[in-house]
């Protein structure tokens, strides 16, 4: 909020103008309605300690997040850049593989990892598009600039979120969005539905969004944009495949489906190709999906790209497909299998960040300045058993934004997920996103597991 | 329409319509034993709601603790709260079907009967008063499917379930209350047993006014199986299921000449045509357990037709 002269800067003048009329009370009873309408709607996730489960509001601050309408042009080109890097990335490793040919990246990197599907070797998929949907996380670093700290290419959620802030926003500070000027983020579900729409040849494609079910931490999510999109919200049991296509069972007989947007993991998708055990996806949909009669969305295998060991080579990946340099750029990296880097980073522990290769939710990792000496000593043993499985980065500062914690308005470390969607006519990013704070005073986590919050964003229209 | 979703609406409705039974038969009772001084039987809500036969209601010491037990035992199948609960995780897996207003309370209803603070002594020193705030998310439930509502597939699901409960609790009500209450000689007792009565099924006012105030068993009956204009007569519901039933088929491309088309109407001619209040009371019994058999029957075969 303040710039490097301690001065606020100019996109939020307005709002400290109007933040500093209210007294405490009058903003505890906005957090507190704003708690009230998250719970009462449902808006929650579960969180499972026990057999029943707990349900949890992701908490949301009410001081708003603001993006300059400068800042977000770059953010905005350099994830479109990145993503369309990388679906081409991911369409070549599937089929010529000219990346591994060329000693771009070497095939280790490739076909070691768990990510790599092999079913989804020479599969054609419509529009040669695999990254329908994508979440790129970006934190603001010490000198001002907007890096990328990991993509999300899986399963990326948060979207429901970011809706539902915008709402809360809208009710706890009447008005002030219009003062302001800020895009809307309300034709999110139409834009995806579109996108996904193009994808078929059909005019009319039945589409479908296949969940888990309710016991999954985030069916909130899979429910509101199944309801926001107008399309059916389907569980793995309600989908059969008959004939070399995809049937929902409905009331009266079955159903054609054509499309699937699907929040299972690829290991759970099918029970004859994948995990045998799984009994949330459909038995037999990638052959299915190998004859072109159902598309997947996001395709299967997208995982070998946000693998934390391919992210040190997206830059190279943008050069090698696109022949441009990264808008946005990567936070430096270090390989631990490279032993000189190894080295450097043992020798500076208390300045890095460990993370497991495949790891994710803030699991795996170690911070090295906010460690025990015993847990250090435990983690990196564990590191020199396995170095490829690891990573190393240096500990950032990341950008903070004023919270309301405790009655009073804090600093607190944030980051910025936006949401890129992709069709057969382009991709098209969100204004703004998710952005996550690390609720926990000092601490540089953000996820929702382990005491993340969030807060409305807002992109500025000039 | 998804058959799974089909049958999670419908379970919804019927859920939320036996809480709307059990709490106004609670509530009546509680009633009805601060009138009459003495411990009533809780036995008709035990035999119909839990399918206890025994005289349970001994192991507790007041009425008060029995409500304790009927709403808040999360060990029991049919206490509110997991009646209630059970609605809402119904309601959650279907919420893209039903109109925001429908899932937000129950969402409350299930905040409500689920959090601490209603526990408390001092919230609620009357059991009545708790009782009447429960009641009013299952009356904002009525209104709200009734209003914003859309009138297609989920709405006659969820009205399948509404009147098929409430036609089991109707017959309940009529095998278990009716006929197996001893009416006490004491005219002012006997009195205040019919008011009581009647308030539970929500009939006073309709019996009132059709029969003025002469209590009779076989007005009763009359009343809750074949009056055409009371909402909680078999006859009523089954009007409305066949009415939903017709639309459901429309909807789904089911024939409209199917089996449970075929029972409800044989239901229907079966009621319209035998004089119920010339019935003796064994003859009467057993009239009615075989209206029960029926409809018993009539669920499995909505359940086979819709849901399978």
């Amino acid at each position: 909020m303040v710039s490097s002269d301690s001065n606020v800067r100019d996109q939020y003048r307005l709002l400290k103008k109007i933040f500093s009329k209210y007294s405490k009370q009058d903003l505890n009873q906005m957090q507190d309605l704003s708690n009230k309408l998250f719970v009462d709607q449902g808006v929650t996730f579960t969180v499972y300690n026990d057999e029943k489960g707990t349900e949890k509001i992701f908490p949301f601050d009410l001081f708003p997040r603001i993006i300059t309408s400068k800042e977000w042009q770059k953010i905005e080109y350099g994830i479109i850049q990145r993503i369309k890097a990388i679906n081409f990335f991911i369409k070549d490793v599937y089929n010529e593989k000219f990346i591994i040919r060329d000693g771009i990246i070497s095939p280790n990197d490739i076909f070691l990892t768990n990510n790599f599907v092999k079913e989804m070797n020479s599969l054609q998929v419509p529009y040669d598009i695999y990254t329908h949907i994508a979440g790129v996380d970006l934190i603001r670093n010490n000198d001002g600039k907007f890096y990328v700290l990991e993509d999300n290419l899986r399963t990326p959620s948060g979207v429901s979120y970011m809706l539902e802030n915008r709402e809360i926003s809208k009710r706890i500070l009447p008005g002030i969005l219009n003062a302001n000027k800020v895009r809307s983020i309300m034709d999110y579900p139409l834009k995806l539905y579109n996108k996904l729409k193009s994808l078929s040849q059909k005019n009319n494609p039945n589409i479908v969004l296949l969940t888990p079910g309710i016991f999954n931490s985030a069916y909130y999510e899979h429910s509101t944009l199944a309801r926001l999109m107008g399309v059916e919200l389907v569980e793995g049991q309600d989908l059969v495949v008959k004939d070399n296509f995809v049937y929902m069972k409905n009331a009266g007989g079955l159903k054609r489906v054509d499309i699937i947007y699907r929040r299972i993991d690829d290991s759970f998708l099918d029970p004859l190709v994948f995990n045998s055990q799984s009994i949330l996806g459909v038995a037999s949909i990638m052959s299915v999906y190998r004859k072109g009669n159902v598309v997947l969305v996001n395709a299967p295998g997208c995982g070998i790209a946000d693998d934390k060991a391919i992210y040190r080579f997206v830059p190279e990946i943008i050069k090698y497909y696109l022949n441009e340099d990264p808008i946005l750029n990567n936070i430096k990296t270090y390989t631990l299998s490279d032993p000189d880097q190894l080295e450097y980073v043992l020798n500076n522990v208390n300045d890095m960040v460990f993370k497991k290769t495949d790891g994710s939710g803030g699991y795996g990792m170690l911070i090295g300045r906010s460690s025990t000496e015993k847990e250090i000593k435990n983690y990196i043993k564990a590191v020199k058993n396995n170095p490829q499985n690891y990573i190393a980065q240096h500990t950032l500062s990341l950008s903070t934004s004023p919270c309301y914690v405790n009655e009073k308005f804090a600093p607190r470390c944030i980051d910025l997920r936006p949401f890129a969607i992709m069709g057969s006519d382009g991709i098209e990013v969100s204004p703004g996103g998710l952005t996550r704070v690390a609720l926990n005073e000092g601490s540089l986590v953000v996820n929702s597991s382990q005491g993340g919050g969030s807060k409305d964003t807002w992109v500025l229209n000039t | 329409m998804l058959s799974r979703v089909a049958n999670n609406l419908f379970w919804m409705d019927r859920y939320m319509e036996r809480t709307n039974g059990l709490l106004n038969q609670i509530k009546s009772n509680y009633i009805s034993n601060r009138e009459y001084g003495d411990s009533k039987s809780w036995k008709m809500i035990f035999e119909s709601y839990f399918n206890i036969d025994e005289e349970y209601d001994a192991q507790f010491t007041n009425s008060e603790e029995i409500i304790n037990y009927l709403i808040f035992d999360s060990n029991s199948g049919n206490s509110i709260i997991n009646l209630v609960s059970s609605s809402r995780k119904n309601c959650r897996s279907v919420q893209e079907h039903v109109s925001k207003e429908i899932w937000i309370n129950i969402n409350k209803y299930y905040l409500f009967v689920t959090s601490k603070i209603i526990r408390k002594k001092s919230k609620y020193k009357d059991p009545i008063n708790l009782i009447e705030d429960l009641l009013t998310y299952n009356l904002l439930h009525y209104s709200n499917s009734d209003l914003t509502q859309e009138r297609g597939n989920p709405y006659s699901f969820m009205n399948l379930g509404k009147y098929l409960e409430r036609l089991s609790i109707s017959v309940d009500f009529l095998l278990y209350r009716l006929l197996s209450d001893k009416i006490e000689s004491d005219s002012i007792k006997e009195n205040i047993f019919w008011k009581n009565l009647l308030l539970s099924i929500g009939g006073y006012q309709t019996y009132i006014k059709t029969y003025k105030s002469s209590f009779l068993t076989k007005n009763l009956v009359e009343l809750i199986l074949s009056n055409p204009d009371f909402p909680k007569s078999i006859l009523y519901c089954l009007k409305k299921l066949k009415h939903h039933i017709n639309r459901l088929n429309i909807f789904n491309g089911i024939s409209l000449d199917n089996d449970v088309f075929y029972m409800i109407s044989k239901l229907e001619s079966n009621l319209k045509f035998t004089k119920s209040n010339q019935l003796k009371n064994d003859q009467l019994r057993d009239y009615l357990e075989e209206i029960k058999a029926e409809i018993n029957s009539l669920s499995y075969k909505v359940n086979k037709t819709y849901f399978e």
